[in-house]
């Protein structure tokens, strides 16, 4: 089957070429746009003619009209907002591309705690190197053992440094994975001095 | 022996993602993407500087003179609104000043917004010339390094720094951050605290320093210079593919030294240290370690030995 043919408008290329030239002769002119700042006194100002006007509800089967004044301080605030995205949208697009993207997805959660034998075992071991050290401190004063029980506590502020991430992110993977690797850390190091004290 | 072996696969398998009990669940995903060059003419006037907070940085060498950056800024919550909100409090800079390039993330959370709902997570993406100076700082992400050959310093803690195919000088500070490297054959200087360090077909001139962790290290006869460890209460694992390959200046103190049978002659005990000096004829490049309190193992290695996780 022949489809008919068309020959484009011989002005086509004129006008596309007039109009990219139309685009970059704005983009220089946006360019050279002097930058004003909002009168410092500006929020104040909508603030006290807010105030002055009614409060409105606007709900579900609510129509009711709004009083010229804050139709103004709507209207003022909405070119706010308009201007200070072109102006956010304007600083960014020299160099530098913004996009947001929205996605959905499966993601994995970790269990955030220790099997509870193991965080229990450790304490206990954690108990029997206080006691034995309360008990025997010559023993606790040689250098392997003092080196490993510093060595606890530096973890032991590492996971307190990390409690407050975990407060203010939340069980995000990478944390959690951080205080899994901390725990284990804990648990090694305990072990390794129980043995030394017990031999 | 068979002990470290079941270890290696096992911290293997640990670092290459199997990380334990897991559930699924469904989140909405707001991810703001900013994107820049930036020039980097002949990539040495300029240092480039990236200061990341828990991000993914994964940096890789062309042979263009510019630094091509994707950033990614990532906010996951079951509900989209509040996704939508706080990917918002993600704060970056992207900019050239003078001579440093600085690239950066943090976060801004305001008072009257309370606890934080989301995840949050930046994801870098960059590229530049491969032979720039490179500084990398992250904690809480993973560090991916490909196709470098400038100079490269990483300081990290936590998460994980893989590394492939670099060379030039490299610097690694590491405190409960793991490292893998994959044909590194650099100038190498790492202090690691509390990391597992696994180091496949090193290469060039090494001198590595660990405390409380886990070493492997597989040297490449064709590239290796020399390599120098000192570890404390960190299991020592070498794992050349011939034994004649190298000369070996190993020292076990307060540990065991363990090794295979063909080295034996060259074992001896002083004090508390146990040692193995073994030259095969020729020059062979130097591996030298001393390990203290922490086991050190010779051994040979072929592929076929260990499944070593996702090699």
């Amino acid at each position: 089957m022949n489809l008919p043919e068309h020959e484009p408008d011989p002005n086509l290329w004129d006008r596309i070429e007039a109009r990219i030239q139309a685009d970059a002769t704005l983009n220089r002119a946006i360019e050279q746009l002097p930058e004003y700042e909002p009168d410092a006194s500006l929020w104040e100002r909508v603030e006290a003619e807010l105030s002055d006007a009614k409060v409105v509800q606007i709900g579900r089967g609510a129509t009711r009209s709004l009083g010229t004044v804050s139709w103004l301080a709507g209207a003022v605030a909405a070119m706010l907002v308009l201007a200070g995205g072109w102006l956010y949208l304007n600083q960014n697009s020299a160099d530098e591309r913004v996009t947001v993207a929205y996605s959905v997805e499966q993601v994995k959660t970790q269990a955030t705690d220790l099997p509870q034998p193991q965080a229990e075992s450790v304490r206990r071991d954690e108990a029997f190197i206080v006691r034995h050290c309360a008990e025997q401190k010559p023993v606790c004063q040689k250098p392997e053992v003092h080196e490993l029980r510093s060595q606890l506590v530096e973890l032991k502020q590492e996971q307190a440094r990390l409690g407050k991430e975990i407060a203010l992110f939340g069980a995000d993977p990478a944390l959690v994975r951080a205080q899994t690797k901390l725990e284990s850390q804990r648990a090694e190091i305990t072990r390794e001095l129980v043995t030394l004290l017990q031999s | 022996m068979k002990n470290l072996f079941v270890h290696i696969v096992l911290i293997a398998g640990i670092m290459a993602g199997v990380r334990g009990r897991v559930n699924a669940q469904t989140v909405q995903v707001v991810t703001k993407v900013v994107e820049r060059t930036i020039a980097c003419p002949d990539g040495l006037t300029q240092r480039i500087s990236i200061n990341a907070r828990k991000a993914d940085v994964q940096v890789r060498g062309w042979n263009r003179g510019v630094v091509g950056i994707r950033l990614r800024l990532v906010a996951k919550h079951t509900d989209r609104a509040v996704a939508e909100r706080e990917v918002g409090y993600h704060q970056y800079t992207l900019q050239a000043n003078g001579t440093v390039i600085e690239l950066s993330n943090g976060f801004v959370i305001p008072q009257r917004a309370g606890k934080l709902q989301s995840q949050l997570k930046a994801v870098y993406e960059i590229s530049i010339p491969n032979r720039a100076l490179l500084t990398v700082n992250n904690s809480f992400g993973d560090v991916n390094l490909r196709d470098l050959a400038g100079e490269t310093t990483v300081t990290f803690e936590y998460g994980k720094l893989n590394m492939n195919e670099l060379t030039g000088k490299l610097t690694i500070k590491s405190e409960y951050g793991d490292v893998e490297g994959q044909s590194v054959n650099t100038t190498l200087v790492c202090r690691a605290e509390k990391a597992d360090i696994i180091l496949r077909d090193l290469g060039g001139t090494n001198r590595i320093q660990s405390r409380y962790g886990k070493l492997y290290i597989f040297p490449d006869a064709g590239t290796m210079d020399a390599l120098v460890v000192t570890a404390e209460r960190t299991e020592v694992a070498l794992l050349p593919k011939n034994l004649d390959d190298f000369s070996y200046d190993l020292t076990a103190i307060k540990t065991q030294l363990y090794q295979p049978h063909a080295t034996t002659d060259f074992w001896t005990r002083k004090n508390d240290s146990e040692l193995l000096n073994y030259s095969p004829p020729g020059k062979k490049p130097r591996l030298q370690i001393t390990s203290k309190y922490g086991p050190l193992h010779l051994m040979l290695f072929t592929k076929t030995d260990v499944p070593l996780g996702s090699k």
